[in-house]
């Protein structure tokens, strides 16, 4: 007993062998214990808990392991640059002529006209030659549509009340 | 689980984006075939322009304060083979129907046949003539980029 205080005396003067903090440990770890000496227990317990306490293991788990892998991070980048442009591309009807830099493209006969002009002849000829077919096709069409807009209904009846009033008038 | 649905979205984009295009690769199949001739303007002239700005005020889309034309192009088929005719305006309809223009109007007159479609996304407006005489089939795409009053 005498010896518990003085490796008590020891401990809390810092000075105590490993060997003699095992014993005091080992003590203090008992069930029963002098009376006097109880006050001291929750302390010895305690760090009895604190040897228990691991640090715990950090993993990274899988998805956030996937998350930094570099390559992988890059695939899915370039495949979403990729597919961005592809959608783009696509989505302009008229993409393919917008890549060529010049004004005209024309092919006559599955062969191109690389020369501009002959390139701007034909093309305007043969704008010209489908306009001139729809405007000869709408031709009764628009014609109609302007007899229409002449006949108003209105007007027409305005007009013949007036004449039927001035009928009236020489008669009476 | 991510990685698949991004790819099933890219996809998808990538796929409605090709269907929604027949139109297109119908010219570009037949641009440098050697029985047909392929016309493309990329900036129509101001006189052009008259015309055209005339039909986008005609047409049945809402009523626009300018547009600016993105090109015209035209496809044509000169041949005295019928079958040939018939088919490729059977293209020409499937692709317009899978592109949903809409029919704007169909003009008869003597043996020509003229048919207007139009299709507006955004404020794109696409307009198709798809001409048929005997032994010529034309098809005319313009495409303009509209302003709302």
């Amino acid at each position: 007993m005498e010896n518990i205080d003085k490796l008590l005396d020891k401990y809390f003067d810092g000075i105590t062998s490993d060997e003699e903090e095992i014993i005091l440990k080992e003590y203090f770890s008992k069930e029963e214990i002098s009376p006097q000496h109880e006050m001291y227990k929750p302390l010895f317990s305690a760090f009895e808990s604190e040897k228990q306490i691991v640090a715990p293991k950090f993993t990274i788990p899988d998805e956030l392991n996937e998350k930094k892998s570099l390559p992988k991070r890059i695939w899915i980048t370039a495949a979403s640059v990729a597919a961005a442009i592809l959608f783009i591309v696509l989505l302009n009807p008229l993409s393919k002529n917008a890549k060529t830099e010049n004004n005209y493209l024309v092919y006559i006969n599955g062969k191109e006209i690389t020369n501009q002009e002959k390139a701007q002849q034909y093309a305007e000829e043969m704008f010209m030659q489908a306009e001139e077919i729809i405007r000869v096709s709408y031709q009764p069409f628009e014609e109609t549509k302007a007899i229409k807009a002449e006949m108003d209904a209105d007007k027409i009846f305005n007009d013949l009340s007036v004449e039927i009033n001035n009928i009236e008038s020489i008669i009476q | 689980m991510k990685k698949i649905t991004t790819i099933l979205c890219l996809l998808f984009v990538v796929a409605a984006t090709v269907s929604a295009q027949q139109l297109e690769k119908l010219f570009e199949k037949y641009m440098e075939d050697e029985r047909f001739n392929y016309v493309y303007q990329k900036r129509p002239s101001v006189m052009d322009r008259l015309n055209d700005i005339n039909e986008v005020y005609s047409s049945t889309v809402t009523i626009y304060n300018t547009s600016e034309s993105l090109g015209r192009q035209m496809l044509t088929l000169n041949s005295a083979d019928a079958a040939l005719e018939e088919n490729f305006s059977k293209e020409v309809v499937n692709a317009l129907k899978a592109d949903k223009y809409e029919q704007v109007s169909i003009v008869r007159n003597g043996k020509n046949r003229v048919e207007k479609y139009e299709k507006k996304t955004g404020n794109r407006l696409s307009k198709v003539s798809f001409i048929k005489n005997p032994g010529n089939v034309m098809v005319s795409w313009n495409e303009y980029e509209t302003k709302k009053k």
